[in-house]
């Protein structure tokens, strides 16, 4: 349940400004009109951003730190950063949920759109998993890499639709609960 | 892991004896500096190295009489690694492994489609002028080289290297070893290389 002080800021779901107002944006703006869910999100996104480089085998840091953009690794470069700037969105939207609201907010998505996406990063660089997969499972073990090796764009394509979701639901949700928050 | 400094129990590889042992190999044999490159050609980062970093190693060390690149097998990206990395063992016969590895990193597929069948391997082979297409069919369908690649993968193994491409950078007598791990850029190699020439 949300405090009189925070009812207070939040936009009122019902006045002239906010009617009409998708439950996407108003929901974006009531999560990040407070700077702390704004440090959360870039946080997540930035530290998401320089995990997918280090797997992508775009940043290293021996013998130098330096980071490359070759041109195979653009798109996926490119399709890394759309998901962790999603992924900063959705956790720091789901963090002020948990802290903020009664309601419990089931939203799968989150965590298997994040959970894809660090999959997909990780499995760029797959020989290691590849090997201890072999080692552990044999050629099933080098199959499943290789698929995940293979399908790394559609992978990450596929986090980025359930990331969408899951800000959708997420942000929906929280539109309703304020609502709910605010009449009562 | 990334970038790695050696340990203390590394055996040492001296640049004659990879040569002599059969290990295809780029540039001049008495280079002062080696580079030991463990790759897959079914891996695509293995690719982004060949095509990247490689021509500027090659122009800049290894033309220049610095540097002798050395392959090592580490078929460990699919089922198919091992028929290409055979495959390429058996060009190298003939002298023809250099042209062959590009041949194979210029068509590379996804992992395990079928584009490093043996058929099409044969048919790689086939497209390499001055080729014995009847000695390296051969070669492959006995698995000539077998025991060759598998010691390059417990060689490989026994430093630690687990993806590929993985790289040792040393004296050519086999002293001051350096291992790297990944496709790195040009840059990352020239700090070594010129650590390495500096000192003598």
């Amino acid at each position: 349940m949300l405090s009189m002080s925070e009812r207070k800021k939040i936009p009122n779901p019902s006045s002239s400004s906010s009617k009409g107002q998708s439950p996407l944006i108003l929901s974006f703006e009531i999560v990040f009109s407070k700077f702390v869910y704004i440090i959360f999100a870039a946080v997540t996104a930035v530290a998401f951003s320089i995990i997918s480089s280090i797997f992508d085998q775009l940043l290293f840091f021996y013998p130098i730190i330096i980071f490359y953009l070759p041109d195979d690794a653009v798109v996926g470069f490119i399709l890394a950063n759309i998901i962790a700037v999603l992924l900063g969105i959705v956790v720091s939207m789901n963090i002020y949920v948990f802290r903020h609201s009664k309601i419990k907010i089931r939203s799968p998505s989150l965590l298997s759109g994040s959970s894809l996406s660090v999959l997909s990063s990780i499995c760029v660089s797959c020989s290691s998993l590849g090997f201890f997969l072999s080692s552990t499972l044999g050629a099933a073990g080098v199959t499943a890499s290789a698929f995940v090796s293979n399908y790394q764009t559609p992978l990450r394509l596929l986090s980025i639709v359930l990331l969408i979701w899951a800000y959708y639901s997420t942000s929906k949700k929280l539109a309703q609960s304020c609502m709910k928050s605010y009449i009562q | 892991m990334y970038g790695q400094k050696p340990n203390e129990q590394i055996k040492t590889l001296p640049l004659h004896g990879l040569i002599k042992n059969g290990s295809p190999f780029l540039g001049n044999v008495s280079a002062p500096i080696a580079i030991i490159d463990f790759s897959d050609f079914q891996c695509y980062l293995c690719n982004r190295f060949v095509k990247n970093t490689e021509p500027l190693i090659n122009q800049t060390y290894i033309q220049t009489g610095k540097v002798a690149l050395v392959f090592g097998h580490l078929p460990n990206r699919g089922l198919d690694s091992m028929d290409a990395a055979l495959a390429a063992q058996c060009t190298n016969d003939q002298g023809k492994f250099w042209q062959f590895h590009n041949l194979l990193y210029s068509n590379q597929k996804p992992i395990d489609s079928g584009w490093v069948s043996k058929e099409n391997l044969k048919n790689f082979a086939s497209q390499i002028s001055g080729l014995d297409i009847k000695q390296f069919n051969t070669c492959l369908d006995n698995e000539k080289y077998k025991s060759f690649v598998q010691k390059d993968i417990d060689l490989a193994l026994s430093f630690g290297f687990r993806e590929t491409p993985s790289f040792i950078v040393e004296n050519s007598n086999g002293s001051n070893p350096e291992m790297l791990a990944g496709a790195l850029p040009f840059e990352s190699f020239k700090a070594v290389i010129d650590k390495k020439v500096s000192a003598g």
